[in-house]
């Protein structure tokens, strides 16, 4: 089931008040699972079993680690989680790259394979999504950091929360899951903020990126015909519409699960508003990015252990981040130059120079210094989303060559820059709180805003394009 | 809970109210701006779905003004007769797509369906009278109530591209045929040979309009590729022929799907190309001179 669907929001008003209705939290988090493999099951009911087993084979591994005190059987039942985990993903997701790999490197050397191994796969939607939230569930156990839970229920729907199952955020069994053992009680103004956050999400996806998708699609497609100004339009436009997308999905999961007392964490802190790049990487897919950083980065030796093994460590995590976004050389390439572009700030130690504030914080506009650094990362960031957005790496440098060397006035295309520039101003009155958008305190203007978006929303809500995070 | 349920019922009261007063006005203004008249010596008014969408480039056939789109019902196609004749007496032919493709059963989609609705009923709302909107209403009404609350989202489009976007020719650069010869011989198409009634009711009305106001009805069999002519022949010579034999008698039916191309004319196995549609435009400009 898709946030931005009629289905949706025909759900999401039922299942909110049976939810509230049911005042046990026993009994609600039975709803809570049920509602959550409706919302799966709408896709396609056959993986539900996936879901099932993993959650299955984390709640036993858990326990198991929990109750034995040998160092070595602990990490083997850890290693059964992992393994597990990463084995259906790997099947899933990669199985037909590496086969398709292996073919043409056969090939290259001059073995031709006739018989065609591939499979006809499925990817089953969130997998990526769901699996690292097991896994981080037995890692945590591992390291004594929480308790094994003895509730499977509470497990489950820690699990397939519905909100958060498809597209993150990736939750952490130590925010989420006390919560959903804990007795819930309705809250008007958190219930009113979650309303306000989907709300917003549904803008930015429905009206801002599906709208850029539409001249984003074909530039990329044509990239060949167009000159370099209009294709630079359409790599902001790119950048604008996978972080529209994204955040907007991780707006609308994170106030359906407000509607429901639950609070989850953030996903996108004003990632464009950033003055390097790794404050962009504490802004942006914030779930995903700690959790490589926690449970990969830190466990390897993080910066601490020389040099060498800094540099290796980031090479590491951003070739695995790339790899998880898809199965394709673009975006390992897409990790690669991320990990460039760190290795340069965290080899002089200037990467740990803007984590708290958010730019211009007490300010109503940034400096020339901070316009500067802001436009530098910007710049950076967007010329990677090429890799990103290509379906080949040659693609990519074909389309970078043909920006710089044709570059012109674009003709064509403009239309999408009163979006952007509309966004961009939104975002920047928004930028001290990522979790409470469209706060305006007269009551009229607030109610005036409300139902310009939700006419809006609706006026752009015939395409029904899927969330871009889906594919991964 | 009270107090949300409260205001979020007076919210969705409020913004269902605003959102059909700016419909209706938008609806208003887009009637009232929308330029209906073409010019004076266009006397030939071609409509239907993509086939003719394709095939006729209206820049070569002379005094033809092409008004098709791409998965059109006859339901939208009676609207733009209706409407276009009203404010252009000088139309005397209509030349509409009609094969066997677009009386198949499947085809009752195109007028009830929510993905149809959806797509095509904001889009032609300045053509739609209470008539026809009461006909769809009975044929979806969930969809064309939600339709209805959002009537102004396409008041943007019908300003910008104005004509455009509710019908013209349709320029494709693109030649897929190879691929879709592959593909037809891996599992060809089913022949359904069950009639689309509400389709073919539209037309019969298309038909007795143009009797009754003395316009010339041209159905129009385009040229598709002949692994498709050859497939569907029979069930061709069934419905289409006979239909237009015995229900249109005074309709002329044109059955050009065997014209001969070459495969670098197609788009794919039913749709032409640019190259296609330009020959057979010419083609089509030759008959009229006779």
């Amino acid at each position: 089931m898709l946030f931005n669907t009629l289905e949706y929001f025909l759900f999401l008003p039922i299942t909110f008040f049976l939810y509230w209705a049911i005042k046990e939290t026993k009994y609600q988090n039975i709803f809570i699972l049920m509602s959550s493999y409706v919302f799966y099951g709408w896709w396609d009911w056959r993986f539900l079993f996936l879901i099932f087993l993993s959650t299955v084979v984390d709640y036993f591994v858990a326990m198991r680690i929990e109750q034995t005190h040998k160092k070595k059987s602990k990490k083997i039942y850890l290693l059964i989680s992992i393994i597990f985990n990463l084995s259906i993903l790997g099947f899933f997701k990669y199985y037909n790259f590496f086969i398709d790999s292996w073919i043409e490197l056969l090939s290259k050397i001059g073995y031709q394979v006739t018989d065609v191994w591939t499979l006809k796969i499925i990817l089953p939607v969130g997998i990526s999504f769901y699996t690292f939230q097991t896994m981080s569930y037995s890692l945590d156990v591992y390291r004594s950091k929480i308790k094994a839970t003895k509730d499977f229920i509470s497990f489950a729907s820690f699990v397939s929360f519905f909100p958060q199952l498809v597209a993150g955020p990736i939750e952490r069994a130590s925010n989420l899951l006390p919560q959903i053992l804990s007795k819930r009680k309705f809250d008007y103004k958190q219930s009113v903020n979650g309303l306000r956050l989907i709300l917003w999400g549904l803008f930015k996806k429905v009206v801002i990126a599906d709208s850029l998708s539409l001249l984003v699609t074909p530039i990329f497609e044509n990239y060949t015909s167009l000159n370099g100004g209009e294709l630079l339009l359409g790599l902001i436009y790119f950048s604008f519409q996978i972080y529209c997308d994204f955040s907007g999905y991780s707006d609308i999961a994170i106030g359906t699960a407000k509607m429901f007392g639950i609070e989850l964490r953030s996903n996108f802190i004003f990632p464009y508003f950033s003055r390097d790049i790794s404050e962009f990487w504490r802004r942006w897919h914030v779930s995903l990015s700690s959790w490589f950083r926690d449970y990969i980065y830190i466990p390897l030796g993080g910066s601490k252990k020389g040099k060498w093994i800094t540099i290796r460590n980031i090479f590491i995590i951003f070739i695995i981040s790339g790899f998880w976004h898809g199965a394709n050389f673009t975006f390992i390439a897409w990790g690669l130059i991320h990990a460039l572009l760190y290795l340069v700030i965290a080899l002089s130690n200037k990467n740990r120079r803007y984590t708290t504030s958010i730019v211009a914080e007490n300010r109503m506009t940034p400096s020339i210094k901070e316009i500067f650094q802001i436009s530098s990362t910007f710049f950076t960031v967007m010329i990677s989303w090429v890799f990103f957005r290509s379906n080949t790496i040659t693609d990519s440098f074909l389309y970078l060559k043909k920006m710089m060397i044709n570059f012109d006035i674009p003709i064509s295309y403009r239309t999408g820059l009163v979006y952007v520039i509309f966004f961009i101003m939104c975002d920047w009155l928004n930028r001290k709180d990522e979790r409470n958008p469209l706060n305006i305190s007269i009551v009229y203007v607030r109610w005036t805003a409300y139902i310009l978006m939700l006419l809006l929303i609706l006026g752009h809500g015939g395409q029904k394009n899927e969330f871009i995070y889906f594919q991964f | 809970m009270k107090k949300f349920i409260k205001r979020g019922v007076l919210f969705l009261i409020i913004t269902g109210i605003v959102s059909l007063v700016v419909g209706f006005l938008s609806v208003f203004i887009s009637k009232k701006t929308f330029d209906y008249k073409i010019k004076e010596k266009k006397n030939i008014l071609i409509v239907g779905n993509s086939h003719t969408e394709c095939s006729i480039n209206d820049s070569i056939l002379s005094n033809s003004i092409n008004l098709s789109q791409s998965a059109s019902s006859y339901f939208y196609s009676y609207m733009k007769i209706r409407e276009f004749t009203k404010y252009n007496p000088q139309i005397d032919t209509v030349i509409i797509s009609f094969s066997d493709n677009d009386l198949f059963s499947e085809k009752e989609k195109w007028f009830s369906s929510s993905e149809k609705i959806n797509n095509k009923m904001t889009r032609h709302i300045i053509l739609f009278n209470k008539d026809d909107y009461l006909d769809l209403f009975k044929s979806n009404p969930i969809e064309v109530i939600v339709q209805t609350f959002i009537l102004y989202s396409d008041f943007y489009n019908l300003h910008t591209k104005k004509r455009d976007f509710i019908g013209s020719y349709n320029k494709i650069n693109v030649n897929k045929i190879d691929e879709d010869i592959i593909e037809f011989n891996r599992s060809p198409p089913i022949i359904d040979s069950i009639i689309a009634i509400t389709e073919l009711q539209y037309l019969l009305k298309i038909y007795n309009f143009t009797q009754e106001n003395e316009i010339k009805l041209i159905l129009l069999n385009t040229p598709i590729h002949p692994i498709l002519e050859k497939h569907f022949s029979v069930i061709r010579q069934r419905n289409c022929s006979s239909i237009a034999r015995d229900q249109m008698p005074n309709a002329t039916y044109f059955d050009h799907t065997s014209f001969v191309l070459k495969n670098s004319d197609y788009a794919d196995l039913s749709h032409l190309n640019n190259k296609g549609s330009n020959k057979y435009s010419e083609f089509l400009q030759s008959i009229f001179n006779k």
